[in-house]
């Protein structure tokens, strides 16, 4: 079989898969965002002490922004509720949807029996949730500096800052494929792109005759 | 294969504080003015008579600038952590991490282009250009590059290991 034909494979499944899946259809992208806003709410909003975290949706840049987390500190509020806000303002299609369908696209694109497929983009699905929303604490923890919520020196606030910019610049291109690795790709560093996409009894055949 | 992470990571995190360096700062507009410069004279062919401001693409009837978040820096260092982890020899990763990075630049090239095209004749659809259709495109481009390259350094197989059916199990 020519080399490049597994590839080839891999290559069109994924392509086709992400392309429809991670672009923002109506009904299918209103499910990201109810999706995320609902974990955001069970998770990472309320209060703590004076921080209040709460879910809303910004105004005027849909393309951009459809997403905000609300942070105030409750000491600084006047009577009147006025006073200081910070506003992290994200896209679902950036922090949520795209990576998520990135694993997806990546596991399922992979030649692997159904079985496992299902198994490790579950797997996957769940530690790269786990990722979004360490990566939305750390983005709520360095505004949180900004209210006084949170002691740091400037030291602190600019590795915070390093920190949350890095995060929300790689994360969602590098966790998918570095999850994939771990749990699709043995294959790729110990053998290349054949023994990757040969099932579990093709490797087992393929280590007989390597013995023969 | 844990190896192989941890160092992606580790190359990621070292190309990322690259560009916190002042001296980053002082090259990046510099560039974005490179991007704006070619993908100006791409839009002549196309019978737009576009000038450049610094990062600024403007003709008569619509203007972009290049932003550095635009830059597709992130993009360059995703792959170039992909290419430097990656177990091969080093002639290779250099070539790839070199190839990647000009693989990035005309992908940029080729975005903002398409971008002040689709903004000077359908500037409605230009959100939906910029923040989801390239955002879609940029992903697959780069990690086709990685699988591409991937398969270009692993060593070929020999005939037995080929035979087998890999998709036997589906």
């Amino acid at each position: 079989m020519p080399r490049n034909k597994p590839l080839l494979r891999f290559v069109l499944r994924f392509v086709v898969m992400f392309a429809l899946l991670a672009l923002p259809w109506p009904h299918w992208y209103d499910a990201w965002r109810a999706a995320l806003r609902t974990i955001v709410t069970h998770t990472l909003a309320g209060s703590s002490g004076s921080r209040e975290v709460s879910v809303t949706t910004p105004e005027g840049t849909p393309h951009v922004a459809d997403f905000r987390l609300e942070i105030i500190n409750r000491g600084l509020m006047n009577p009147d509720g006025s006073g200081p806000v910070r506003h992290l303002d994200l896209n679902v299609a950036q922090i949520e949807m795209r990576p998520i369908v990135l694993l997806f696209a990546l596991i399922f694109a992979t030649p692997l029996p159904w079985k496992r497929r299902v198994s490790f983009f579950a797997i996957g699905a769940v530690l790269l949730q786990i990722g979004i929303l360490a990566t939305l604490s750390i983005c709520i923890w360095r505004e949180s500096m900004e209210l006084l919520l949170v002691n740091a020196t400037s030291t602190e606030k600019a590795v915070a800052t390093a920190l949350q910019d890095g995060l929300t610049q790689y994360f969602g291109l590098a966790m998918p494929f570095v999850l994939w690795l771990l749990l699709c790709g043995r294959g790729v560093i110990s053998g290349g792109w054949q023994s990757l996409f040969a099932p579990a009894d093709a490797e087992a055949t393929h280590g007989k005759l390597k013995q023969a | 294969m844990h190896l192989f992470i941890l160092k992606f990571i580790g190359v990621l995190v070292a190309l990322h504080a690259i560009t916190l360096l002042p001296l980053f700062d002082r090259v990046l507009p510099i560039y974005l003015h490179g991007v704006a410069v070619v993908a100006a004279g791409l839009t002549h062919c196309f019978g737009e008579s576009t000038t450049v401001t610094g990062a600024m693409l403007h003709s008569p009837t619509y203007a972009i600038t290049v932003a550095p978040s635009c830059s597709a820096v992130e993009l360059a260092c995703y792959i170039g952590a992909a290419v430097i982890a990656f177990p091969s020899p080093w002639r290779a990763k250099a070539s790839g991490f070199f190839l990647g990075i000009c693989f990035v630049a005309v992908l940029n090239v080729l975005r903002v282009t398409s971008l002040f095209l689709v903004g000077a004749h359908a500037r409605a659809a230009f959100e939906v250009a910029h923040e989801d259709v390239w955002a879609v495109l940029l992903i697959i481009a780069s990690t086709l590059f990685v699988a591409g390259w991937i398969a270009w350094v692993t060593p070929r197989k020999t005939p037995a290991a080929t035979e087998t059916d890999e998709y036997a199990a589906e």
